[in-house]
């Protein structure tokens, strides 16, 4: 007897309940709780509020315990949670030259005004794997660095600095015309630079790295400096229009990149900009993101394409983790029709072979 | 001093879906009388049906344009708090136009066609139609054809302005451009789509 | 209203800004029959590819007043049309139905049912890839431009190439077809055996891509072809076996395999017309 394979209702309620047990792990480890999540995997919290498109440790904090720690999947319950947000209007833009910087470094210059400050960074961690973090005692926390700087002042950005020299490329600041958003309106080729960022400051950052790299190997042409790294905290502004003046809101961590590229022109020579930014510390994503910035400035600096990473469509299209992963992840969902559809093809294609063969034969 | 504004749905929610599924059915279905089945309280002059179909299509994204005789400033800030449109300066930024006194409707083609990659970004028309679903006796039909016409659909002459079958000729033609009418009577819909073609 | 929802949410889980923009947009694919209109797409509670673009129309156009099936693969008790049919239950409220014709409104991801569609009813299909030149021609701008310009050369050379090296057409599934002598369209990945349903049709055909932010339409009673070449004439799939459970021999049919040996059977694809014949013991 021909019994379908067809799920029904109890089997998606099973596997909910499944999932939820593997989620829990054993009972006999105490469960994890949000405050742990936001404190300890910050770094995970970050990528899922960039990624997530939505600046709230919490939210993100429970995304990635409810996706067991899939940050692709933790990423796609914030955007899914996100959209239905209501919306009160636009902050200003957030203004990085007077963030409160914890980490600050420039490739360019050995000193710069306001200093090289090297923060909370794995870059000169010697990585072996620390035993100690193995064990439950924490009474050899370091003392709290931050009394070593107490409160920085606001510091240039150091391709500000370069601007006035007139030595790399001008970039409007405060008459741009106000922003396209592409959570309220699809892409649309060729694509401003304004949307260009606004999607790769969403898009996966393992795509982004790739991108990046591949730029970097000759598949496209980016020459870069990191000009300026720098993370800590800004204040974000919002102007009601019933009050007619700005109001602060809040303070949220951001990573910046500037990167100082190859230069354009010879009597006029000027160096070329790159630009990321992401939401918390994520460091790794901004530069990528700086590269592929620059790399698909391509076209309008007059050069020749040869790489993926300068190929709008391809990464405009191809870099966002929650279309990707939902497409990629599709092909699970029954095709039979289709394969069906494809059986009879193949078939009939075979059988006709077979027949003229048979008919040359007699 | 505070003005009145006209309260417009009572259920916004359900009346804004319930006055969509007309306006899709007498879109797909050119020429079809289609019952509006509600009236949302609008500014003085606008039947119940026009107040609906604002509310429902228009938001801050739509730019709109309303004749004189629609444009009161009841009217005015009717839209401005109810959907937070802008107002279109003239005829063919509308991404809506309100024509309450069809006699001195502004010519088809001083709307905006849209274009042939984005043939969507075109006028919609909410053109009222004071005897729509009347049938009068001894009334001219014009023949009807197109998507969503089942062979040939007739439609009264007398619902039309004046002219209007001439000038819709030739935005027939511009197809896929072209602008989109809905006739909007006192209690129903008539959607003529620019694939519609009209002869006699 | 007294239709129960989900708490928290809004009925049929969208807002009604992202409701009216999508309405916005299916108004204009209506009067624009076979073109693909952008519209911003939202992220769903439910992965992309998985029917999210059918799942926001859906959600645009539902009313406590509507009668809603899903059908996936054909039938309504498979698991992703289980997972869609309780979102609309716990989100809007809405009755729902696995028979053809008590629904106003069916979702379908890669079929059309077999019973005939009626007027009023509106069938929603979930779309993967609403570029039907994409396979030809990946770049969105280029596609763009030839559907502006009706300049569809390519595809005819990628049939002809298929009949000189086949013999035939070798597309089995979203079969191109041409909508109203303009728009070539994609009719998503339903087996060919599907097109001539959505020719003349009296039910309104609307057609979501969520990943990639596209609606278009097809209004009742409109011309739907499917491209072919006169020596080369459209034809559909045929079976020689007839449904194993209800004996059709006019329906589109899923093989089953019954053994490692080569057994196999075939059944109906649509569960809701196979379950009926059954009923009515023909």
């Amino acid at each position: 007897m021909y019994v379908a394979v067809k799920g029904g209702e109890k089997a998606i309620a099973e596997a909910h309940a499944l999932l939820a047990r593997e989620r829990r792990g054993d009972p006999a480890v105490p469960e994890l709780s949000l405050d742990q999540i936001r404190e300890q995997l910050s770094l995970s919290v970050d990528r899922v509020m960039s990624e997530g498109s939505l600046y709230d440790e919490d939210c993100a904090a429970l995304a990635v315990k409810q996706a067991r720690g899939d940050l692709v999947e933790a990423a796609f319950l914030l955007r899914a949670y996100r959209t239905t947000l209501p919306r009160f209007g636009y902050s200003l833009p957030a203004d990085t030259s007077r963030m409160h910087v914890r980490r600050r470094i420039s490739a360019t210059f050995k000193d710069v005004p306001g200093g090289q400050l090297l923060g909370p960074t794995f870059d000169y961690t010697h990585r072996l794997l620390d035993w100690s973090l193995a064990g439950q005692s924490e009474s050899d926390l370091p003392r709290d660095a931050e009394q070593e700087f107490p409160d920085p002042a606001p510091m240039p950005r150091v391709l500000d600095v370069l601007g006035r020299e007139g030595i790399i490329e001008a970039e409007d600041r405060g008459d741009d015309p106000e922003p396209a958003d592409l959570t309220r309106q699809p892409l649309d080729l060729p694509a401003a630079r304004d949307v260009r960022l606004q999607n790769l400051a969403r898009a996966d950052e393992g795509f982004l790295l790739a991108m990046g790299y591949s730029s970097q190997r000759g598949f496209g042409t980016t020459h870069p400096f990191v000009g300026e790294i720098r993370m800590g905290e800004v204040e974000i502004e919002f102007a009601p229009e019933e009050l007619g003046f700005p109001v602060t809101i809040g303070e949220i961590t951001l990573t910046e990149c500037e990167t100082v590229n190859q230069f354009v022109g010879s009597g006029d020579a000027r160096f070329t900009r790159g630009y990321g930014l992401t939401f918390g510390q994520g460091e790794r994503k901004a530069m990528s993101m700086a590269l592929v910035d620059r790399a698909l400035r391509a076209p309008e600096l007059g050069e020749e394409k040869k790489g993926p990473a300068q190929d709008a469509e391809f990464v405009l299209y191809h870099s966002d983790n929650v279309e990707a992963s939902g497409f990629v992840q599709h092909l699970k969902l029954p095709h039979y029709v289709d394969f069906q559809s494809e059986l009879v093809l193949v078939r009939g294609l075979r059988r006709a072979m077979r027949e003229e063969e048979s008919g040359h034969d007699s | 001093m505070l003005q009145p504004i006209p309260a417009g749905f009572s259920r916004p929610v359900f009346e804004s879906q319930s006055t969509f599924r007309a306006v899709l059915q007498a879109m797909a279905n050119p020429g079809r009388t289609v019952p509006m089945p509600v009236a949302a309280q609008g500014p003085q002059g606008w039947s119940g049906s026009m107040a609906a179909l604002v509310l429902t299509l228009c938001d801050m994204d739509t730019p709109i344009w309303l004749d004189p005789s629609a444009a009161s400033p009841e009217a005015l800030r009717f839209v401005r708090f109810h959907c937070g449109s802008p107002q279109a300066s003239a005829p063919h930024e509308a991404a809506f136009a309100v024509v309450l006194e069809p006699k001195d409707m502004p010519a088809l083609r001083a709307f905006t066609p849209g274009t042939a990659e984005f043939p969507e970004r075109s006028s919609t028309l909410l053109l009222w139609s004071a005897n729509l679903g009347q049938a009068g006796s001894g009334v001219r039909e014009l023949n009807i054809k197109g998507p969503g016409i089942d062979g040939r659909g007739e439609l009264p002459l007398h619902w039309l302005p004046e002219g209007f079958a001439e000038q819709w000729r030739a935005n027939a033609g511009l197809f896929p451009c072209g602008v989109d009418v809905i006739l909007v009577g006192p209690e129903a819909v008539v959607g003529l789509p620019r694939t519609v073609t009209m002869e006699g | 209203m007294t239709a129960e929802t989900m708490q928290g949410y809004n009925y049929a889980y969208l807002d009604e800004q992202t409701k009216a923009m999508i309405r916005r947009a299916i108004l204009k694919a209506v009067a624009i029959p076979g073109h693909q209109v952008p519209f911003g797409s939202r992220e769903m509670p439910l992965p992309y590819g998985w029917g999210t673009g059918g799942i926001q129309i859906t959600a645009s156009i539902i009313g406590p007043l509507d009668v809603l099936k899903v059908i996936d693969q054909g039938s309504d008790d498979t698991t992703n049309a289980v997972s869609i049919r309780s979102f609309f239950a716990r989100t809007a409220g809405v009755k729902t139905t696995t028979a053809t014709e008590e629904a106003t409104v069916i979702q379908t991801r890669h079929r059309i049912p077999e019973a005939p569609l009626t007027d009023g009813q509106i069938i929603v299909y979930q779309v993967p890839i609403p570029e039907p030149l994409r396979f030809m021609e990946p770049s969105e701008s280029e596609t763009r431009t030839m559907h502006a310009l009706e300049e569809y050369g390519v595809m005819h050379v990628k049939l002809y190439e298929d009949i000189a090296e086949h013999g035939r057409i070798a597309k089995s599934y979203d079969y191109p077809v041409r909508v109203q002598s303009r728009y070539v369209m994609a009719p998503s990945p339903i087996p060919k055996f599907d097109n001539p349903k959505m020719h003349d049709s009296p039910a309104l055909q609307l057609f979501g891509a969520g990943r990639e932010k596209r609606i278009y339409a097809i209004p009742p009673h409109t011309r739907v072809e499917s491209l072919d070449f006169e020596d080369h004439p459209f034809e559909i799939q045929k079976w020689d076996e007839a449904c194993a459970i209800c004996g059709a021999r006019d329906s589109f049919l899923d093989e089953i395999l019954t053994d490692d040996r080569g057994g196999r059977m075939f059944v109906c694809s649509d569960s809701d017309h196979c379950a009926r014949r059954v009923r009515e013991d023909c």
